[in-house]
């Protein structure tokens, strides 16, 4: 157990609080005076290391804020390295729960994350059912069991319809309120992608208001959206590791698959733009993301940390 | 700017960038700057009012990314060896009861140390840090500077590392 007395607190050595001052300053929005940061970091290579372990330790404490109400600890099974998926089996790995106090409301968000490589269905007391992809983070509200905002990954919303009191998900600025409805939602560098297969959901009510209804789907890429025609088969395959495409950018491919596989790939820019159309069955791939090179027409390679998709040579 | 706009940037740069990966301790610099120009393909395009500070940010958060994939990359090693009844380790992800009592504690100790940096700076910290709010932002909400803000936050921070120092020692 943790001591309360009074002995010296191990303060921090002046490299320390040195490090800590860049982590703040760098972590500003507004922070511009990157050449005297980086003269800091030349001046002695001992500056980079304390300034990098200064930031992860100040992202696990700030990991360790406690949840208010307390969250109860998630203590689903944990299935390990490949959590192949299907229909309402969970496999919770490495799921994290973390709530904490809303500032000025009422309302009691708290967080739910996938791993890399994990997925995992949440059942919503009313009886839908919140399906996550690999690195995946949504914020649910306990006073508020209608709502979910997706943050960033894919999620596959499966929710009981009630009109008088409609599901409502939050993902990139904008709203999508169900109208009876299985959907989709996809939010990754900066764009979001919804398709529906059951039902019919809307598109920012009141503002844009347009009704995607069983078989559409939406792509919002630089603040314009665009509605598009899916299978209704494949909305949310990747449930089933399965991922399937039809007509999407390589970049984003590699994205999902890093987050289905939990690897880290990426598309060079001379494939990243590059269309895509097919399936892939992610299981088949066991955890080698180069296994997908010859269905995906390039090249997979591993460099340094992670893989590079890139034209075959 | 468009991103041909931060792309004629970085190719202006590219030494300056290439040497402040460096600065941070990249051996492999060359793939991150790599990785850096990647990125800028995918960047959403909006203005950019500071295009090369832009380039400097995403270098930053390259190596920090890089960091945090090291970091995960062990911890999933350590639950794996738990799972397959390796030596019990006390920093898994598994939620054994041990492994939920110290993350009591732990939770316990970092709201005491929150609590101990006054209001403001408790409630800053938690919108910037657990709500994602930019410091700028923060500030506005607050009423109160920027310098203000970051001050609130070192001090945050400052009382929660110290906590989780006295507590690893205990």
């Amino acid at each position: 157990m943790a001591e309360h007395d009074d002995t010296d607190a191990p303060a921090l050595t002046a490299l320390e609080a040195c490090a800590l001052d860049w982590v703040v300053r760098t972590g500003s929005d507004a922070f511009e005076d990157w050449p005297a940061f980086h003269a800091w970091l030349e001046a002695d290579p001992s500056h980079a290391a304390a300034y990098h372990a200064m930031a992860l330790n100040i992202e696990d404490v700030a990991a360790t804020v406690p949840p208010a109400p307390v969250a109860s600890v998630d203590v689903r099974p944990v299935r390990r390295r490949w959590p192949v998926w299907t229909g309402g089996a969970i496999a919770a790995s490495l799921a994290l729960l973390v709530g904490y106090e809303a500032i000025e409301t009422q309302s009691h968000p708290y967080a739910i994350e996938t791993a890399a490589g994990a997925m995992r269905t949440i059942r919503l007391a009313d009886g839908s059912s919140i399906a996550m992809g690999g690195a995946t983070r949504l914020v649910l509200d306990r006073d508020d069991p209608r709502a979910a905002t997706l943050e960033h990954g894919e999620a596959m919303f499966v929710v009981r319809h009630d009109a008088r009191d409609p599901f409502e998900v939050r993902v990139g600025g904008a709203r999508l309120v169900d109208v009876g409805t299985a959907f989709d939602v996809k939010h990754a560098r900066g764009e979001t992608r919804v398709a529906v297969s059951e039902g019919a959901v809307d598109y920012n009510p009141g503002r844009d208001a347009i009704r995607l209804v069983q078989g559409q789907g939406l792509l919002v890429r630089g603040g314009k959206a665009t509605v598009t025609s899916v299978d209704v088969a494949s909305v949310g395959s990747w449930r089933d590791s399965v991922l399937a495409y039809d007509g999407v950018p390589l970049a984003e491919v590699a994205d999902d698959l890093s987050r289905a596989l939990g690897v880290d790939l990426r598309a060079d820019p001379t494939v990243a733009k590059r269309a895509f159309s097919g399936s892939i069955a992610t299981a088949k791939l066991a955890g080698d993301p180069a296994l997908a090179a010859p269905l995906l027409g390039v090249a997979i390679r591993k460099r340094g940390g992670h893989w590079v998709m890139s034209a075959r040579s | 700017m468009d991103s041909s706009g931060l792309e004629a940037v970085f190719l202006a740069n590219r030494d300056t960038l290439l040497r402040f990966l460096r600065s941070l301790g990249a051996s492999d610099a060359e793939d991150l700057l790599h990785e850096l120009w990647v990125r800028i393909q995918s960047a959403p395009t909006g203005p950019i009012a500071a295009p090369l500070s832009y380039l400097y940010r995403m270098a930053n958060n390259v190596v920090l990314d890089r960091h945090r994939t090291v970091r995960q990359a062990e911890k999933r090693e350590r639950a794996w060896t738990e799972a397959t009844g390796g030596a019990s380790l006390d920093r898994s992800e598994e939620p054994s009861a041990e492994r939920v009592v110290i993350a009591r504690e732990q939770a316990a100790l970092a709201e005491a140390a929150l609590q101990s940096v006054g209001d403001r700076a408790a409630r800053i910290f938690r919108r910037h840090r657990i709500d994602g709010v930019e410091q700028r932002a923060v500030a506005a909400e607050f009423e109160v500077s920027l310098s203000t803000v970051e001050g609130d936050l070192r001090k945050a921070y400052r009382a929660m590392i110290e906590a989780k120092r006295r507590y690893d020692e205990a």
